[in-house]
């Protein structure tokens, strides 16, 4: 018979041994724990839950959240004929750049995670990727897409987002079917602001317009009225606004206090959100945002459906209609299960292979082509306009007949 | 010509929305010597408040203006006694941190009441502007402006002439030359910042109807109220109008000429001028 003490060491002899074997299982990136399906394969995301991009971090969390159930209420992933589960491992950046290149080490070297979807903004996913591609496994962008994150040679980096440049080429498109000649551009001082803007400004020189203003205000400026007086002088047919949601509503509110009229005004951040009609009233009717995605849009894929049902089943599942920053997470975590099933194994490099060699991809958000530095082309980005209240689908293709309030009226006609 | 008047009629404007916030941090400094780092936040709390009682109570925000006041100054004169009191004779390190810690709890409770989404109290005239001489003189800035003069006059005339504005100023002083004339320096504290947090208030309700706001707006504003204080003179009566109309119209032009990019440059440039030229303000004694 044992001692008390010799069975105490023996039981935690054991109880080290079992825990070691149990911490084993876990660590693998496939293991054999669900009786039905081959093995899980587990993917990291470095996403806010707190901080200055919570609320932002929040919504790219629940666009993987659901690729990760529907993935797994259809039976789990069909790799080379076996099926496996997926789990997504968040851990929370705190909205901290290098926190976020932190927590994917952490990921990588302690927890064995060997594919990643990025954090969100893209100051965030530059410095996650570094480690993704320090250590050779793939990362993809659901959450942001500055041009500088592909401009580094990176091998492992890919993305669902279009770059940044590239948010005002369908604005300028549809004011372009209008007649539209001249344009002033103001912009804030931040990376995402100052990139969207020189591509606008860029597309427009480009296509025949004349831009007869540009200048570049501090982000949170609380006075614009002297910008726009000199933007009157210049009389434009419209105004390009490329900053923050505040920002885009003291623009609309100081143009109708300094009575400068514009035949259109646009912005990339404002309009897509409700709050800006509710903070706006009748002044924001007629307004155009630059979008990425909107519920409308006539795509579909076997895994959500029609961006529609996409909508629909987001709404039953988190209870509030999806946003882009939504969509656009859902289609990165696409664009992962994709891969893997291509590749035929959750092995790094073979995803990596498979990811660069996906080509042109139909996915519920758009038909988009995977470039070789990893960014995408192709998605043909929608624009919204302000109609009683309500965000409305008014580009591209057919949706243009949706558009209306061209010129806007005068601000003391409204 | 017409640019020029137009860009400085604009700085002028935005000199009252400047000036209005800094009358309150201006008195708070100088009769205190408290830097209140939740200055911002107690104006965009003001904001909140108008839009609060225009939703259910329906009244006008202009109309709102002695209700909120009122509030506020209450509410100032019990911060202060039961609060800031406590550190405020330790030193000013003590006062920055009290005052930062209330900032994040305010803004913070804001964002559980209020969520972080941004607001703006609308009106009818909330947007609209007088056309006079072929100028824009946008109603709301307009009606800051007059409001700041108004109260600019108010508070010499309650400083220079009345009992609890003398014992202000004797406490501004020295606190221990006005406890042995009798003062109770605790209760002349919290009128102090009683009055000062309606005045605060009074900007916020300006400041909702000019911009969008969200909980964390409060930030800008205590650094906008902060330089206008330092140029205009610290715990002078018409300091921060002139301190407000300075820096707005060098603002307004400045951003005309070098563009809106530059206008933190100018501003924080300007500081530093005047604090090495005249480190007691433009209208500050010789120290």
């Amino acid at each position: 018979m044992l001692k008390p003490r010799k069975l105490a060491k023996a039981l935690g002899a054991s109880a080290v041994a079992l825990t070691l074997i149990l911490s084993g299982c876990g660590t693998a990136t496939t293991s054999n724990n669900t009786s039905s399906t081959a093995g899980t394969i587990t993917i990291g995301a470095p996403v806010a839950a707190t901080g200055s991009l919570a609320n932002e971090g929040k919504l790219v969390h629940d666009g993987y959240t659901l690729w990760e159930n529907v993935v797994n209420k259809q039976g789990g992933l069909l790799v080379d004929g076996k099926r496996y589960k997926v789990n997504i491992n968040f851990q929370d950046d705190q909205s901290v750049a290098t926190n976020s290149a932190s927590l994917t080490e952490k990921m990588y070297t302690q927890d064995n995670i060997r594919l990643f979807l990025s954090p969100y903004a893209s100051g965030n996913i530059f410095s996650a990727t570094t480690v993704a591609e320090k250590h050779k496994v793939p990362m993809i962008s659901g959450g942001g897409g500055a041009k500088s994150i592909f401009t580094r040679d990176y091998k492992y980096v890919f993305s669902a987002y279009p770059y940044s440049g590239d948010y005002l080429g369908s604005v300028l498109d549809l004011l372009k079917t209008q007649g539209v000649k001249t344009l002033a551009f103001l912009h804030a001082d931040d990376v995402f602001s100052k990139e969207a803007d020189q591509g606008g400004e860029d597309y427009a020189k480009s296509h025949g317009f004349d831009v007869v203003y540009s200048a570049q205000y501090p982000s949170n400026a609380s006075d614009l009225t002297s910008q726009l007086t000199q933007i009157a002088q210049k009389a434009p047919d419209a105004l390009i606004g490329t900053g923050h949601f505040q920002e885009a509503v003291l623009l609309v509110k100081e143009a109708k206090q300094m009575n400068v009229n514009f035949k259109s005004i646009a912005f990339t951040v404002g309009p897509t959100m409700p709050s800006f009609p509710q903070t706006l009233g009748k002044d924001a009717e007629g307004i155009l945002g630059a979008s990425l995605w909107t519920p409308d849009l006539p795509y579909k894929d076997d895994i959500f459906g029609t961006s529609k049902e996409y909508a629909d089943l987001y709404k039953q599942t988190f209870g509030v209609n999806p946003d882009y920053h939504s969509a656009m997470a859902s289609a990165a975590a696409e664009l992962m299960g994709l891969a893997v099933q291509k590749a035929g194994s959750p092995d790094p490099q073979k995803v990596r292979d498979a990811l660069a060699g996906l080509g042109t991809v139909h996915l519920f958000d758009g038909d988009f082509t995977i470039e070789a530095n990893g960014s995408i082309s192709g998605l043909k980005l929608p624009v919204v306009q302000i109609q009683d209240g309500k965000a409305v689908t008014v580009w591209p293709g057919s949706f243009s007949q949706n558009f209306k309030d061209f010129p806007l009226p005068a601000w003391n006609k409204r | 010509m017409h640019l020029w008047l137009q860009v400085l009629v604009n700085g002028i404007l935005q000199g009252g929305i400047l000036g209005i916030s800094a009358l309150a941090f201006s008195l708070q400094w100088g009769v205190m010597n408290l830097i209140n780092l939740a200055h911002g936040t107690f104006q965009v709390l003001a904001a909140y408040l108008t839009v609060l009682i225009l939703q259910h109570l329906g009244l006008d925000p202009l109309l709102a203006v002695p209700l909120v006041f009122i509030i506020f100054f209450l509410g100032g004169y019990l911060v202060q006694f039961f609060l800031i009191n406590r550190v405020i004779s330790t030193n000013l390190f003590m006062t920055l941190l009290l005052t930062y810690g209330m900032d994040f709890v305010l803004a913070n409770l804001m964002i559980l009441f209020f969520t972080a989404d941004y607001k703006s109290i609308n009106t009818p005239y909330a947007n609209s502007s007088w056309q006079l001489f072929g100028l824009q003189f946008p109603i709301v800035r307009s009606v800051a402006l007059l409001f700041l003069i108004v109260l600019s006059v108010l508070l010499w005339l309650f400083l220079e002439y009345s009992r609890p504005g003398r014992a202000i100023r004797a406490t501004s002083m020295g606190t221990e030359p006005a406890r042995l004339m009798g003062l109770k320096i605790p209760h002349v504290y919290a009128l102090t910042f009683a009055l000062s947090s309606g005045l605060a208030a009074t900007g916020g309700v300006f400041f909702g109807l000019s911009n969008a706001f969200s909980p964390a707006s409060g930030g800008p504003l205590t650094v906008g109220a902060f330089v206008v204080t330092i140029l205009g003179g610290v715990g002078t009566s018409w300091g921060p109008l002139v301190g407000g109309l300075i820096l707005g119209v060098l603002d307004a032009v400045g951003s005309v000429i070098f563009g809106p990019t530059y206008v933190n440059v100018i501003t924080f440039g300007l500081l530093l001028v005047i604090l090495v030229l005249r480190p007691n303000g433009v209208l500050g004694r010789a120290g």
